[in-house]
């Protein structure tokens, strides 16, 4: 897996965050101007990051001290901070607001955390279905408040979790190291990245 | 860069495959991490690791449309449709603006700039 140092936008408010994973904070970049306007002290080594638009909220996974920073997107603050199990290595995340849900991977320990976000509770460790995860990576919203997609470098498929009852089921096999998933939620199309054979596989309904 | 190369009709209830699907593979750069969707233009932004670039991808026809080249190492990718930047995150330094981590963002496919993005919270336009 590559060096969690990632980024999400708000489109919205046109703002764009960016983990520094070295620095242990945030930057704040304004799309109008593309320059930094502020940089957000969170976390030891924050990697994945997601965008809740509509509350102007911010997750990131601070991996190393295992929690969540909330970042609050008017004042460029740590509004909250969300406490994972002590041994988390949390990585990837996916915020879904209409369920009030976060979901984290956790590719060291071979698990999905799902958070309240308004709490921060811990609702669920999903360690798979039928069969174990192995390595999941990315998880991305699928269906609004019905289901999240998971890849699984180690498992070489793309898994479902149903966020009404955290059950795990098949989705898409096939690939080769699965990373990055996204899903356009105009036309319904999954893309995932396949880091082992330099291809994306793009699966319409 | 080879563009397309596969299209690959999945069956209704195949074994292990809970969706009814279409898959389609498409060749792209090397060690694809990370992608981003702009629903408005349909268009797919794949980060390329270790070949520095991102493909495009037309989302109506699935075929890789461009290949922008970016700074080192490009990991996390995001897309403001409104707008219609990409943002990219370039792990490996330019030399040129030694010690300071950077963001790329590019309009449509082209124009490309950088903001670099430090521990300093130093930024320049490139």
């Amino acid at each position: 897996m590559s060096s969690p140092f990632l980024v999400a936008a708000n489109t919205a408010t046109n703002r764009v965050y960016v983990t520094n994973y070295n620095a242990n904070d945030v930057a704040v970049i304004d799309g109008a101007t593309n320059t930094v306007v502020a940089t957000v002290p969170v976390g030891t080594s924050p990697g994945g990051i997601a965008v809740d638009t509509s509350k102007n909220l911010v997750y990131v996974a601070n991996q190393l001290s295992a929690t969540i920073s909330v970042i609050n997107g008017e004042t460029n603050t740590v509004a909250r901070t969300f406490t994972l199990p002590s041994s988390a290595s949390p990585g990837n995340v996916a915020v879904d607001p209409s369920a009030n849900h976060l979901f984290v991977a956790d590719g060291f320990n071979k698990v999905v955390y799902v958070l309240n976000t308004s709490t921060g509770a811990l609702l669920a460790t999903i360690t798979g279905g039928k069969v174990p995860f192995k390595g999941p990576v990315d998880p991305a919203v699928f269906q609004p408040g019905k289901t999240v997609l998971i890849s699984d470098n180690q498992l070489n498929a793309v898994e479902q979790i149903s966020e009404s009852n955290f059950a795990v089921s098949a989705g898409y096999k096939g690939g080769s190291s699965p990373a990055g998933v996204a899903v356009n939620q105009t036309t319904h199309v999954v893309y995932v990245a396949e880091e082992g054979n330099n291809t994306v596989i793009a699966y319409a309904p | 860069m080879t563009r397309f190369i596969a299209c690959i009709a999945a069956l209704l209830g195949f074994a292990g495959q809970l969706f009814a699907v279409t898959a389609t593979t498409i060749q792209v750069g090397t060690v694809p991490g990370y992608l981003a969707v702009n629903a408005t233009t349909n268009r797919i932004y794949v980060s390329n690791l270790n070949s520095n670039n991102v493909s495009v991808i037309d989302g109506s026809t699935n075929t890789v449309i461009t290949t922008v080249v970016v700074g080192n190492s490009p990991s996390g990718i995001a897309v403001n449709p409104t707008t219609n930047l990409v943002y990219v995150v370039n792990l490996i330094r330019k030399q040129r603006l030694s010690n300071r981590w950077q963001l790329e963002y590019g309009r449509g496919n082209h124009h490309w700039h950088v903001v670099s993005v430090s521990r300093r919270c130093q930024h320049s336009n490139e």
